[in-house]
């Protein structure tokens, strides 16, 4: 089975801003926070079902779209990642 | 007592960043021989990274959060577990989809990689994001145990 790289880049994209979108709003809102570990039992464990859940979901549907330039976009997943692990870091300092 | 799972799951998680500093490694003056072993290289890296994710986050659910989380929350090394493994705990959510990234590259770009070097360097810089990345994630894990060993000194056990 050929994944479409497009495709991969995107849900990896999406799967990033939802990891550090998600990490900090379960932190400011205690609400989100219960329903997610009303979900699975734990938070943690809820956000990697999600998470897992969302990047298959992304490459399923955007492996539709018939893009062939990916160096754009793995440019942007690189970049994302950083900015994710940057934000999450910077969040939990300013928490602290 | 040490628990085994931690040692296992830092173990399959350092190697499987090992794996894709191979992979760097091999990619960066491509043949055929070189990309097989990236391939075989990569694959392995996405086994070793979704288990370590597994293993980690059983110990974390069942072990971490009930008992470690507490005694290193109540020590003079509260911040290893408020900012260092909050921050671990997420960040290390990206490895195992960035090494599948990894992976369908490798899988479906073989003569792209060989004929473009721009996008040859975009891809290495994804493996050495996956490497650099776990090396800073078993760092804070160190941190983290010995904010937990701060704390069972305060506790005096």
């Amino acid at each position: 089975m050929k994944i479409k790289i497009f495709a991969a880049n995107l849900a990896m994209i999406t799967t990033a801003i939802f990891i550090t979108a998600v990490t900090i709003l379960a932190e400011i809102f205690p609400a989100l926070k219960t329903q997610l570990i009303l979900l699975t039992g734990h938070h943690w464990l809820t956000k990697v079902v999600l998470a897992t859940i969302l990047f298959i979901t992304v490459l399923a549907f955007s492996s539709l779209l018939k893009i062939k330039k990916t160096l754009p976009i793995l440019k942007i997943s690189i970049i994302t990642s950083w900015l994710s692990v940057l934000i999450i870091f910077a969040f939990f300092i300013w928490n602290y | 007592m040490l628990n085994p799972l931690i040692f296992i799951h830092a173990t399959l998680g350092e190697l499987a960043g090992l794996a894709y500093l191979w992979v760097f490694v091999e990619i960066l003056n491509p043949s055929t021989e070189r990309f097989n072993r990236a391939l075989k290289a990569s694959l392995v890296g996405v086994i070793l990274m979704w288990s370590s994710l597994i293993i980690g986050g059983y110990y974390y659910i069942n072990t971490y959060s009930p008992t470690v989380k507490t005694v290193i929350a109540n020590s003079s090394a509260a911040w290893t577990q408020t900012i260092i493994m909050e921050t671990k705990e997420h960040i290390f959510l990206l490895l195992p989809f960035l090494s599948l990234l990894a992976h369908f590259i490798l899988k479906s770009k073989q003569k792209t990689l060989y004929t473009n070097p721009k996008y040859r360097r975009a891809f290495l810089g994804l493996c050495l994001t996956i490497f650099t990345l776990t090396l800073i994630i078993t760092l804070m894990g160190l941190l983290i145990s010995t904010g937990y060993r701060t704390g069972l000194e305060t506790l005096n056990i």
